[in-house]
């Protein structure tokens, strides 16, 4: 398989420190390197951080201390308006879809073409229906959130993530909570982007058979700090035992 | 090793916090600190609304369905309501007053009270309470649903999307609430008075000779910092919430009340300050 992977990195993180406002340290030094079209999936077990680090990648919070480089753009000090302008090549697909619950399938997915772009309505269908036929979401244009299911909230999150072209995508638990076809779609899903267009993912999962099926490397974060990070064969020949604990527990809180 | 050593650190200072702490009488953070944090927090959203106000384009969507929400869906109740305190305001004065000959002051009273201050205050407090909780409970929702989060990445300012369309909402439709709410209070004060010998044409004469284009023009000015006060304090507890539903109860009760609490106080000092 032929795979557009480039040595150039679009995300840095530099001794990334983040602690929540009562103090709490959640991330304590992650250092951390994306490369341009790479599947890079970070695992760890339940309140680990993974989600606040994709939110720091996603300019959504701010680090403590280190430094977040984000498509060759240090996001660390950036004002929000300055951040826009990353936000719109990065697509953030969020745990529970993110859905706005006042808006239609199709107007969510439309949301940011409306906002960000010039085009008609005419194009904007036309983009719509394409995205949501890559997700399989056709024929549920009509729909608001609330009567979609869970699995439908998330693929509608993913064609919404998608609808601006985005150079890297991040993924928030992007199967938890499906039945197994339904992620191993969305799995497809991931991969053939890259295929595609070639865009960078990073995908925070507690699911490590879809991650070692899906990633080219993968990062454990554990304690705060990425504890390896390594091609999916490497991480199973890793002898740490808490490797091959996550490994084998199949994953459940440890 | 280390991070155990810094562990301990931190919480021998956290320990060291709240020992200096402890030595300040606890009221002073509750009644003096918290409340200028809070106001701090209060008038920077402020800032920011109006800075995205004039900064980004205005979204007209929005703006048309909130002026749906914050004006006609409230509309009736506040009438309603308004209309009652007239009616009782009448009960208690008209045949009083007429029975002393005074009843050509009734509809001058009356009206004075309502364009003053029973028109503006009453619809602040209806506003505050329908459309100021669901303000709360909306954005909050949206809060603890990542829905701010997700607007966020998608590059598009929270303030400028929710807040500024709520604020614009609040501030053309106040104004207008009240004047319909002078309206309707009078007259229904009129209707009421004239059962107890206060004829109609006395009643409105009263007004017309006695009432001045200043106290129509006060109670509606100060309509407009009510809608301002009730859209930034509701938005911003929205905004604020944290802790899932719960979260969201929360924040909206407190919209409501500290929305009504800073009403009271601007009525006072606008009411001391504007114009007899």
């Amino acid at each position: 398989m032929e795979k557009n992977i480039s040595n150039e990195h679009v995300i840095e993180l530099e001794d990334v420190h983040y602690s929540v406002p009562d103090g709490t340290e959640v991330l304590s030094g992650v250092n951390l390197n994306v490369k341009r079209g790479e599947i890079m999936c970070v695992v760890g077990a339940s309140g680990a951080g993974k989600s606040t680090l994709l939110k720091l990648i996603a300019g959504l919070l701010r680090p403590t201390s280190g430094s977040v480089k984000v498509l060759g753009v240090d996001i660390t000090f950036l004002t929000e308006r300055q951040l826009n302008d990353v936000r719109k090549r990065i697509g953030v697909v969020f745990q529970f879809g993110a859905l706005f619950d006042s808006l239609t399938a199709f107007e969510n997915v439309a949301f940011p073409l409306r906002e960000h772009t010039n085009m008609s309505e005419d194009e904007i269908r036309e983009r719509v229906f394409e995205l949501l036929d890559a997700v399989g979401m056709r024929g549920s244009e009509h729909l608001l959130p609330a009567e979609l299911s869970g699995g439908m909230r998330k693929r509608v999150g993913i064609a919404r993530a998608l609808a601006l072209g985005p150079e890297i995508v991040l993924y928030d638990e992007p199967t938890s909570g499906l039945d197994p076809i339904m992620a191993g779609a969305i799995n497809s899903l991931i991969a053939d982007m890259r295929e595609r267009y070639g865009v960078t993912s990073v995908i925070v999962t507690h699911d490590i058979h879809s991650a070692f099926e899906l990633s080219d490397r993968m990062a454990m974060l554990h304690d705060g700090r990425i504890l390896v990070c390594d091609t999916p064969r490497a991480i199973k020949s890793n002898h740490h035992p808490f490797v091959q604990r996550f490994i084998h527990s199949g994953v459940r809180e440890v | 090793m280390a991070r155990r050593r810094e562990v301990l650190n931190n919480r021998s200072s956290a320990e060291g916090q709240s020992e200096r702490t402890a030595r300040q009488p606890q009221w002073v953070g509750e009644f003096i600190i918290v409340p200028i944090v809070y106001l701090g927090e209060v008038a920077l959203l402020l800032a920011e609304t109006v800075r995205a106000m004039f900064s980004e384009r205005l979204r007209l969507r929005q703006l048309v369905e909130q002026m749906d929400e914050v004006g006609v869906r409230s509309l009736l109740i506040v009438l309603l309501t308004v209309s009652s305190a007239g009616v009782v305001l009448s009960l208690y004065t008209a045949k009083e007053l007429a029975t002393r000959g005074a009843g050509h002051f009734v509809g001058w009273l009356l009206a004075y009270t309502i364009a003053r201050e029973l028109g503006p205050m009453v619809t602040a407090i209806v506003v505050a309470a329908r459309v100021g909780a669901a303000f709360a409970a909306e954005i909050g929702t949206m809060k603890v649903t990542e829905q701010i989060d997700a607007l966020r990445s998608l590059a598009v300012d929270p303030v400028a999307y929710l807040v500024v369309p709520r604020m614009l909402a609040c501030i053309i439709m106040m104004p207008a609430l009240t004047m319909l709410a002078d309206v309707s209070g009078t007259l229904s004060g009129m209707l009421i008075a004239s059962t107890v010998g206060v004829h109609p044409n006395i009643f409105l004469d009263s007004i017309r000779s006695f009432l001045t284009v200043t106290d129509l023009a006060v109670g509606l000015i100060k309509s407009v910092p009510f809608g301002i006060l009730i859209a930034i304090v509701s938005c911003h507890q929205g905004l604020e919430t944290t802790g899932g539903a719960m979260g969201v109860g929360r924040a909206t009760t407190n919209a409501v009340v500290l929305s009504l609490i800073l009403v009271y106080v601007a009525d006072v000092i606008m009411s001391s300050v504007l114009p007899k």
